[in-house]
């Protein structure tokens, strides 16, 4: 039997090839099939090229003895003018090629044959670096996996049909649209047909609907009213939204289509063949909008077609596919509840909107989007953050901040010059929200917590992540110590050293250790990280006095701070990149993550994650208001010490930081007994040779961060209080301590069998 | 999409070297004869192997190592190419050579009765230090590299105490280096006791390993997606025992084939005794075995090309035996079913689920640059007349 070939229905093309990509591109093909090519007519600026391609087939006979064969005919198709930068597109020239039983196959437009669907993506991207030799072999591999059976790859799932020539599109969320047809969520207003309204949006050439709502017995006639009423304003008023009714006809469940091919209807004739193939009742249909043509303002209206397939299609929630028509539909196009002319249908494009789930798929990271996260500081590096978190789908988010954008902020912070005058949070809040305009987000914002709330457990008893991007020392503080957030994971990250250094603390599990605890820990490498000693320095010099609680942190709040956007956008992405894989798989421990920019004769940017054990906690004996906080590590160092020492008294001296703000005392470090220590089984005189020195090395490394704090001794055989003799020292300390400026508390700690007593004074 | 299982054929001229891999990357190695690669004319089959086999810590393994037997064309090249010894004492310069490591061996014993050449010995002495450690029930020896398993009986030697390592013909091999296996399996047919008994020079030919690899690409799928049979140089007297024991026990699904690989290089020692001037009908039961071929099956002949001449093997009346069965499109031939600048390259087949088919073919770009391995890099190129 000869078999009828699409390409023999073509002319000869009757001028000459001048573009020379493709003449070269021609005499490719000459080679690869040994012979001339035929160069023929295939309009619209393009000519095809038939040729025969050989495929292997598999030994046991084709997958569902679908016909392919070894030899298949083809038809490659070039545009004349802007090929190679338009890719060519290749098409079955065999009329009783298999398509109705294929997937990755362009429904057949125009009487044209089907084209292969060759690239997942864009094909022009992937001729850029392909030869025309390339597209052969991919086509024969094509039919291959055709033949073998791998070309649907999601396995089990229903590939859904490949469309083309779009007129428009329509936006709605699958899943809504699906509701109607698996669980009546809305009124049937005849035998598998409902209706929705959608809003044509203000653009001009392609027409785009967008899902509005779906009618309901219940707001049947409010909608009608509501759709009255915008018709009532004048075509001018830019506050009139132009809404269509469109329509949704489904067929019954059971009866399936596997068939790839429809014939996409392309007007009113075509349409009715196509609903009587898949058993869709179009009759009612037909009546309703013959008769209430009226209900529609506008002449065009969308249908939405669903019908079922074998099995759940690839990358939705069921196994009905939509195909989205639009009519044009004229009051003279009907008569007797009929319609009486052939009008077009056309047909549009689907897009889904954008969900927070989509979202956080699409960024490919998977973050618990029921998480609720309370983020303190919107302002630029807080800004980005957070908009990187709303972009990921994260929009369980409160916003707090008190501050109003002004001009300058512009220069660093997502939001744009139309937002100045406006609340940070609100305006971001704002921003989120209009990301995701078909959903309802959890996203809130405020000035501030009110009066009080904050300190209420209640307040943050649902939430998971507390962010703390205030850059400020004081917030700090008052975090650190903060009841209310027990229950929570806190981050609190902020730019240092003119911008160069970014810092993120995130707090261990059950908040040990605590963000105070993770920058006290930071300044304590200063001994052995020569980067935090210089930047630390660095700090000490800019702050210009020797005060202990000088500023770490750079403000962006004054039009006097010289940062630039690109710095704080980097930091910001790194910070959210960390936060995001904390979010999807939190670390036990406490972490530091650091990003450094190093602004010298070449820009670069290193980064260093550091972790950190839980701090060992204590209160003082005396006075329980202060925290005791051993860096870990230390306990274990005294508790040698005092074994070693055996019936002798031992002892050392303390190094860390007060803190009066939140009554706690973190020790970094202890420094052993200098050599001109003396001790007995009851006494312990602590020498001081070369104790000088070292805590000034100390000193000077943390640029002051970092200090002697206190002492302590042992007691091998008790008591656990302090003796006479101890009280002694601690008045003669006191004495000298409380005249210096800030005073510093005495803090002496004994060990004895029982355990450590720390002391405070 | 899921990697499919692969059966490739090295061309190494009179010789067998098969590479089997399934979708997880397991790959099973039958027999090998790696020659010099020297005259430009041989197919790198190491450099091949390196580039398919999985590696551990930069170590490049095979799971499964199957000598079918010891003769010089199915181990030339195991002392050199893969690692013998204590696998813990793998050492960097051991991974510079490319020592491949054997994951597990698989020995049979009587067919190493007869030490004829140095890779044989080095193969028998590695499982013997492997056989000894799960003698000693050292607490390594399931370590990869220490693994083993017995094939068929026992000759002189007796392993009884390691039966828990053996498989018998008729068993289904189903856990391979220590890993299961859904999608993929093997029948062993051979070698089985009667071999005991046989005399003569070719004794060693005759109790080859013969085995039916079988492939699926689902769980579920209730037929084979491809069936390849495996015999060494196993001869018609050991092929009549297959068809007989395996027809005595019902296993017929057992002799089907997609890939013959034709015994002992397409020699005629399959269809009847040599020389085939003598002896020049084919018995009925190597015919019959044939006959279990399934649609569009192939014969894979590992040897030489096949000429009309005298040459045994291959043998030209073998040949045309196999294609009296398959036709002529259906027998392939290692040294020309594809040469690439004189260079034979393998036989590859893709096992999907409608059966075998050749791999997908390699697309270009259009992007390209040459590598350091390119022969004008390598020599001098002299530009111009005038002298130096």
């Amino acid at each position: 039997m000869e078999m009828e070939k699409f390409s023999d229905s073509l002319t000869i093309f009757a001028n000459d090839v001048e573009n020379p990509v493709l003449q070269d591109s021609l005499k490719s093909l000459e080679r690869l099939i040994g012979d001339k090519v035929r160069i023929l007519d295939w309009g619209n600026g393009c000519i095809a090229i038939p040729i025969e391609i050989n495929v292997d087939l598999p030994s046991l006979g084709n997958f569902e003895n679908l016909d392919i064969r070894e030899a298949e005919p083809i038809i490659i198709v070039f545009d004349l003018i802007n090929y190679p930068v338009l890719a060519p597109r290749v098409y079955t020239d065999r009329i009783n090629f298999p398509k109705n039983n294929l997937a990755h196959l362009y429904v057949a437009v125009n009487n044209r044959p089907p084209a292969f669907c060759y690239v997942r993506g864009n094909a022009d991207e992937w001729y850029a670096n392909k030869r025309i030799e390339d597209i052969v072999i991919r086509i024969s591999n094509w039919l291959r996996d055709a033949a073998t059976g791998d070309l649907t790859e999601n396995g089990e799932q229903y590939e859904p049909l490949r469309l083309e020539g779009y007129s428009g599109s329509i936006i709605y969320d699958y899943d809504t649209i699906l509701s109607v047809i698996t669980s009546k969520a809305a009124f049937e207003f005849g035998d598998k047909f409902s209706i929705v309204l959608f809003e044509r949006l203000n653009l001009t050439g392609r027409h785009t609907y967008k899902f509005v709502k779906l009618i309901t017995h219940k707001n049947t006639l409010t909608t009608i009213k509501e759709v009255d009423e915008e018709r009532k304003k004048g075509t001018e008023d830019v506050t009139r939204k132009k809404y269509h009714f469109g329509y949704i006809l489904w067929n019954e469940e059971g009866d399936l289509k596997s068939e790839y091919e429809v014939n996409i209807p392309r007007s009113w004739e075509e349409f009715k063949l196509f609903c009587e193939f898949y058993c869709i009742n179009y009759e009612e249909f037909e009546k309703f909008i013959a008769t209430c043509n009226e209900l529609n303002e506008y002449v065009y209206f969308p249908v939405i077609i669903g019908i079922r397939r074998p099995s759940q299609l690839i990358g939705y929630s069921s196994n009905i596919e939509f195909i989205n028509l639009q009519f044009k539909l004229d009051s003279g196009d009907v008569k007797d509840g009929k319609v009486v002319n052939n009008i077009s249908v056309d047909l549009l494009s689907h897009n889904q909107p954008l969900t927070p789930k989509l979202a956080s798929h699409i960024s490919g990271r998977r973050i618990d989007l029921d998480n609720s996260n309370v983020v303190f500081g919107c302002g630029a590096i807080g800004s980005k953050i957070i908009m990187h978190l709303a972009r990921s789908g994260q929009t369980n988010l409160t916003l707090i901040d008190p501050d109003y954008i002004s001009p300058h902020n512009l220069v660093r912070h997502v939001l744009y010059g139309d937002e100045v005058g406006k609340n940070k949070a609100e305006a971001l809040a704002e921003k989120i929200r209009m990301i995701y305009p078909f959903e309802q987000t959890n996203v809130l914002n405020g000035p501030s917590f009110k009066k009080g709330l904050i300190d209420k457990k209640e307040t943050f008893e649902k939430c998971d992540w507390v962010l703390d991007f205030t850059a400020s020392e004081a917030f700090f503080n008052k975090l650190a110590a903060l009841k209310s957030l027990d229950g929570c994971k806190v981050v609190s990250a902020s730019i240092s050293d003119f911008g160069n250094l970014g810092i993120m603390y995130k707090e261990g599990e059950d908040r040990n250790p605590r963000i105070d605890d993770l920058q006290v820990y930071l300044y304590s490498l200063s001994a052995s990280d020569e980067n935090i000693k210089n930047w630390l320095q660095n700090e000490r010099l800019a702050a210009s006095s020797n005060n202990l609680t000088i500023q770490v942190g750079v403000g962006c709040n004054s039009e006097t701070t010289i940062l630039s956007d690109d710095k704080i956008s980097s930091h910001a992405s790194y910070f959210s990149g960390a936060l995001k894989k904390e979010m999807a798989k939190f670390s036990i421990k406490g972490r530091i993550y650091l990003n450094r920019i190093l602004d010298e004769e070449d820009y670069r940017i290193e980064t260093k994650v550091i972790s950190v054990n839980p701090f060992d906690t204590f209160k003082a004996v005396n006075d329980s208001k202060w925290s005791i906080r051993f860096k870990s590590g230390i306990i274990e160092q005294l508790t040698k010490e005092f074994s070693v020492a055996g019936k002798s008294e031992t002892g050392g001296v303390f190094v860390g930081v007060f803190n009066y703000k939140t009554n706690t005392i973190h020790i970094t470090d202890s420094i052993k007994a200098p050599i001109d220590s003396k001790s007995s089984s009851t006494l312990f005189i602590r020498g001081q040779s070369g104790l000088s020195k070292k805590i000034s090395e100390i000193e000077s490394s943390t640029g002051g961060q970092i200090g002697y704090i206190g002492e302590w001794h042992t007691h091998p055989d008790g008591p656990n209080f302090l003796s006479q003799q101890d009280m002694t020292s601690v008045k003669k300390h006191k004495e000298e301590c409380s005249k210096l400026q800030p005073p510093l508390p005495v803090f002496l700690s004994i060990i004895t069998p029982d355990g450590i007593f720390p002391h405070v004074f | 999409m899921a990697k499919n299982a692969s059966i490739k054929y090295y061309p190494v001229g009179n010789g067998d070297s098969s590479l089997i891999s399934l979708e997880d990357n397991t790959t099973i190695l039958v027999d090998c004869n790696i020659r010099n690669c020297d005259d430009n004319e041989t197919y790198d089959v190491k450099k091949d192997l390196l580039r398919s086999v999985q590696y551990t810590n930069g170590i490049p393994y095979v799971d499964v190592f199957i000598l079918t037997h010891g003769d010089q064309d199915h181990c030339r090249g195991f002392k050199n190419h893969f690692y013998q010894g204590a696998p813990e004492k793998y050492s960097e310069s051991d991974k510079k050579e490319g020592f491949i490591r054997v994951d597990t061996m698989w020995f049979s014993p009587m067919i190493a009765e007869e030490h004829s050449n140095e890779d044989e010995d080095a193969y028998q002495q590695e499982a013997e230090r492997r056989l000894t450690l799960h003698r000693k029930n050292d607490p390594k020896k399931n370590n990869p590299g220490n693994r083993i398993k017995i094939i068929g009986y026992d000759g002189k030697a007796n392993y009884k105490d390691l039966d828990h390592l053996r498989a018998k013909p008729g068993d289904i091999v189903t856990r391979f280096n220590d890993r299961d296996q859904e999608l993929f399996s093997i029948f062993i047919h051979a070698p089985f006791k009667e071999h005991l008994e046989a005399l003569g020079d070719d004794k060693k030919n005759s109790t080859s390993i013969v085995f039916q690899a079988r492939f699926k690409n689902a769980s579920y799928q209730q037929d084979f997606s491809a069936l390849a049979m495996f015999g060494g140089d196993s001869d018609h007297t050991s092929w009549c025992i297959i068809l007989e024991k395996t027809k005595k026990y019902k296993n017929e699904h057992a002799l089907k084939w997609d890939l013959f690989l034709s015994p002992h290089h397409c020699s005629w020692s399959f269809f009847n005794d040599r020389p085939q001037e003598e002896n020049p009908t084919p018995k009925k039961t190597s015919l019959e075995v044939l006959d279990y071929k399934r649609n569009n099956a192939k014969v894979i002949a590992s040897s030489k090309k096949i000429l009309n001449d005298d040459d045994n093997p291959p043998h030209y009346e073998a040949k045309r035996e196999y294609v009296k069965k398959v036709t002529e499109g259906n027998f392939l031939n290692t040294t020309t079913y594809n040469v690439i600048s004189k260079i034979p390259q393998p036989i590859v087949f893709e096992v999907t689920s409608q059966g075998i088919v050749k791999p997908k073919q390699t697309e270009g770009a259009a992007k390209v640059a040459g590598s350091a391995g390119l022969g004008i890099v390598n020599t001098p190129s002299k530009y111009g007349n005038g002298k130096v």
